[in-house]
């Protein structure tokens, strides 16, 4: 559906992005984690065609989008610092809009009017930063698009407006089978919602992978021991973190967590053992702790 | 394909609503414009006339301006950029209809002023020819800055710069050859530029101001229709490449930040060499270098917002110095070849001398430089062109002792046209000396210089001659056309009296006298004089070869007019040098 490949960019001498790779299928749910800085944006930026890429292709529907316009009016962009022309209502713009989408639908707009109770008539400029992403977020939904890049588009919003923004997603990729990729740093949100989800730092997708295949990979254990203990190491799983909390033992591993349990059993007394689920808040700063980006205490 | 359909049917809905954005601006413009050119005029009980309209032409100017800066805008800012140019809604659509929209706009405006001029039978075509592409193409021009620009300020600079960019260019050209000029004896940077500008580089049809004279209306549609295209074609090229994330800075192209730094490195050398006119060679290329230099990284460090150029940005000042400097000298070499060049005897149809750079032909009630003077000008009085072989033999020599003898301060003009029979024309130009050298305390080696014997023989021969006497003191040796004048009025210093046809005949007499006695017999140093066409021969006589050789002037009438009328108008006006003593016994009767 939107495949993004070996992007690089840069900005005078600072590589912005450095051979990013990115797939999206149809109906997926992509969720772009990052650290601050590491590029989010910028791809927005080079899908939406607003930044030229010095290296690599972007294709949406096996066409290379370069020399191709025609999926602009499939696509809607809602960008993390948002812009309304002056002295627009929301219908106004909404007007603006139709001429622009064929399928704007003005039934889908008033129903989305309603369920976030916005004054469409209010200038865009008068309505707090939090109204505003909710009419960008309704006008976005209302032309019916395919592809719905959405640019931090929850962050800074309260929690029930949250989950008002995540039902509408799922009933439009449910019912129209809508592709979204959405950046945000509200991680656990992305964790309840992607279908995929793709790492960024440094200008680089450290990875990207399903979320049910991130899970799989990836495992926290806790498990007590009752006599002196060092770290077991094989060549069949590894210990991304190890950490001790009073007498029970954290890791985090990558791998195959029975070969784990085995080694351990056979050397050591244990007590304890349980598998913990990680969430993708874990996932991502474990992956990060692992280049360098880690959540090292901090000593006064 | 099902796209292209889509946008195409948007285009005039999308037009449609930018018009009606523009509303609010169309009521304040007409307000501005009908108090401007009706309301405020009629109020303080002046008549409304042309002048009104130009007015209103301002007005509509800064206001179409305005817009498009407004318009364009969203080139300026990542925000709007991000918001329009994410829709189903092309960079090149977006252009377009700010093009489409902004043209319509300043037509819904200039509307008016036309019907005013209509109604009140104005003469504004001139106004309008020329006023109506410029707004137009302003309007190309402020899409290619807007494009090229990072902010909206420097957007509004550039639109201005980029409207003068041919001029600017042609001042870079004139800095060049002025430098040349400082090399080759002869050697005119007006008359080159004319040429050029009148063969090459031109520039009055660039900005429809030849249109005003010349109404080839064929032409000027060609050419409106050619150069808004020309930008638009650019402005699309540079649109492809440019570099959103570079929007916020000045300019968004490296490439034109390094033209314009170059461009403004050329112009400010060139400035400061126009205020010390003086200056020689070296003094202009060290100006070039070190102020150019100077210039380029102010110019650069503004555009970059950084102190700390790149070595690139060096590297191609050294380039442009390096080619501007070769031109220079390319140019001072090809041009020194046709330095001695004089025509050969046989060649010349006629020959035009003059120390003035400009004649007013009375006739034509217009002042023409002298390097516009053509070999049909001859008809009118106030142009000599000598055709005899004496004269023409006697320039040449004049000519070829400037030549020959480079001793002379070069700042008073000797301007020379050959007029030839195949029909081309030799142009040159020379400063042999200046009025300072005419004061009291010079030196005997000014003097020296001023009186070189050779080229005094061969203004003297020119002098000698009949054409000379009879062209260029009309009303003292032409008889035909002094016999002809019957009464007239003389007024000496300001008191008129009557003249009969019996005290011209005296008068010319006299004055023949005391021409042959006093300047043709004597082996005076003439070249000032002799090449000063005009009626006031006697005055610059009187200035400058009397005083010198007396060390001090002496006049005995400073202004004498005769006036006849003989269906048109003659005036000739004479000062009377104290020296002139057959004249100045008969004019006696008249203080």
């Amino acid at each position: 559906m939107l495949k993004i490949e070996n992007l690089s960019k840069k900005f005078d001498e600072f590589e912005v992005l450095k051979s990013v790779n990115i797939h999206v299928e149809k109906g997926q749910i992509y969720g772009l984690a990052g650290t601050n800085g590491s590029g989010k944006t910028t791809i927005f930026k080079h899908i939406m065609k607003i930044y030229n890429q010095d290296t690599g292709n972007i294709y949406y529907d096996g066409k290379n989008i370069e020399n191709d316009d025609n999926y602009f009016s499939e696509f809607y962009y809602i960008q993390d610092d948002l812009f309304f022309p002056h002295n627009y209502s929301l219908n106004d713009l909404f007007n603006y809009e139709k001429m622009l989408y064929v399928n704007a639908s003005k039934e889908k707009y008033e129903k989305l009017l309603k369920y976030f109770n916005i004054d469409s008539f209010k200038k865009l400029r008068s309505l707090s930063k939090g109204q505003k992403k909710q009419a960008a977020f309704i006008l976005a939904i209302s032309t019916c698009p395919k592809v719905l890049l959405l640019d931090e588009i929850v962050d800074g919003l309260d929690a029930v407006i949250r989950r008002k923004f995540w039902n509408v997603i799922l009933e439009e990729v449910m019912d129209k089978h809508i592709t979204v990729l959405i950046s945000s740093h509200a991680l656990t949100e992305l964790d309840n919602i992607c279908d995929k989800i793709g790492i960024l730092h440094e200008g680089r997708i450290v990875k990207e992978e399903t979320m049910e295949h991130l899970k799989e990979n990836i495992i926290k254990v806790q498990f007590a021991i009752d006599e002196e203990f060092e770290m077991i190491e094989s060549e069949k799983y590894n210990v991304v973190k190890f950490t001790k909390i009073g007498s029970v033992y954290f890791a985090i591993l990558k791998g195959n967590v029975e070969e784990f349990k085995k080694d351990l059993n056979n050397k050591y007394n244990v007590i304890l053992f349980d598998e913990l689920s990680m969430n993708l808040e874990e996932i991502f700063i474990s992956e990060l702790g692992g280049l360098g980006y880690g959540t090292e205490e901090y000593k006064a | 394909m099902e796209q292209k359909n889509i946008k195409h049917s948007n285009f005039l809905n999308l037009l449609i609503n930018g018009l009606k954005e523009k509303r609010n601006w169309f009521i304040l413009s007409m307000t501005i414009l009908i108090t401007t050119v009706l309301i405020v005029p009629i109020l303080i009980g002046s008549d409304i006339n042309e002048e009104n309209i130009i007015v209103g032409m301002v007005e509509i100017f800064i206001i179409i301006f305005l817009n498009c800066i407004i318009d364009l805008s969203y080139l300026h800012d990542i925000k709007k950029y991000s918001f329009y140019l994410s829709k189903p809604n092309s960079e090149k659509d977006k252009i377009n209809l700010f093009l489409v929209n902004n043209i319509i706009f300043a037509l819904i405006n200039i509307f008016p002023l036309w019907i005013l001029s209509i109604i009140m039978k104005f003469d504004t075509v001139e106004i309008f020819t020329v006023a109506f592409p410029w707004l137009i193409i302003g309007i190309f021009v402020a899409a290619l800055s807007g494009v090229l620009s990072g902010n909206s300020i420097s957007s509004g600079i550039d639109t201005i710069f980029n409207f003068t960019l041919p001029l600017s260019l042609l001042g870079v050209i004139y800095f060049a050859l002025n430098i040349v000029e400082k090399v080759v004896i002869g050697f005119n940077t007006d008359i080159l530029m004319e040429n050029f500008i009148n063969n090459i580089y031109r520039i009055d049809y660039l900005y429809f101001i030849k249109f005003v004279e010349d109404s080839n209306w064929l032409f000027y549609i060609i050419l409106f229709a050619l150069i808004p295209l020309l930008i638009y074609l650019l402005t699309m090229k540079v649109l492809k490449k440019r570099k959103n994330e570079k929007i916020g800075e000045f300019i968004v192209y490296d490439g034109y930040k390094n033209f314009i730094a170059l461009l403004v490195s050329t112009l400010v050398p060139f400035l400061f060499s126009s205020i010390t006119r003086n200056s020689g060679v070296i003094g202009l290329l060290l100006s070039f270098v070190i102020l150019g230099s100077l210039t380029y990284y102010v110019a650069m460090a503004i555009l970059e917002k950084s102190f700390k150029l790149n070595k690139k940005s060096f590297k191609l000042l050294a380039v442009f110095m390096t080619i501007f400097i070769g031109f220079v000298f390319v140019g001072g070499v090809v041009t020194k070849q046709y330095e001695n060049k004089i025509p050969n005897i046989n060649e010349i149809e006629g020959i035009v001398i003059s120390n003035d750079n400009g004649v007013y032909i009375e006739e034509k009630e217009e002042y023409v430089n002298f390097y516009d003077i053509e070999l049909s000008f001859e008809k009118y009085d106030d142009i000599v062109i000598y055709k005899s072989e004496e004269a023409k033999k006697a320039i040449i020599d004049i000519h070829k002792a400037i030549l020959e003898n480079d001793s002379y301060d070069r700042y008073a003009n000797v301007n020379i046209i050959y007029f030839l029979k195949d029909g081309s024309e030799l142009k040159r130009y020379y400063r042999l000396g200046e009025n300072r050298y005419y004061e009291p305390d010079h030196t005997k080696e000014e003097r020296k210089i001023i009186t070189n014997n050779k080229l005094n023989d061969a203004a003297k021969k020119l002098l000698d001659t009949d054409e000379f006497k009879e062209k260029v003191l009309k009303f003292i040796y032409d008889d035909s056309y002094s016999e002809n004048f019957s009464n007239g009025k003389i007024t000496i210093n300001g008191n008129e009296s009557e003249f009969t046809k019996e005290d011209i005949v005296n008068l010319r007499n006299a004055l023949k006298k005391d021409m042959e006695i006093n300047i043709f017999e004597k082996n005076l140093n003439m070249i000032y004089v002799l090449v000063n066409n005009t009626e006031n021969y006697l005055n610059e006589y009187s200035y400058n070869v009397e005083r010198y050789d007396n060390k001090h002037r002496e006049v005995y009438i400073e202004r004498m007019d005769i006036t006849f009328d003989q269906g048109t108008k003659k005036t000739h006006y004479y000062t009377i040098p104290s020296s002139f003593n057959n004249t100045t016994e008969f004019l006696k009767k008249f203080l």
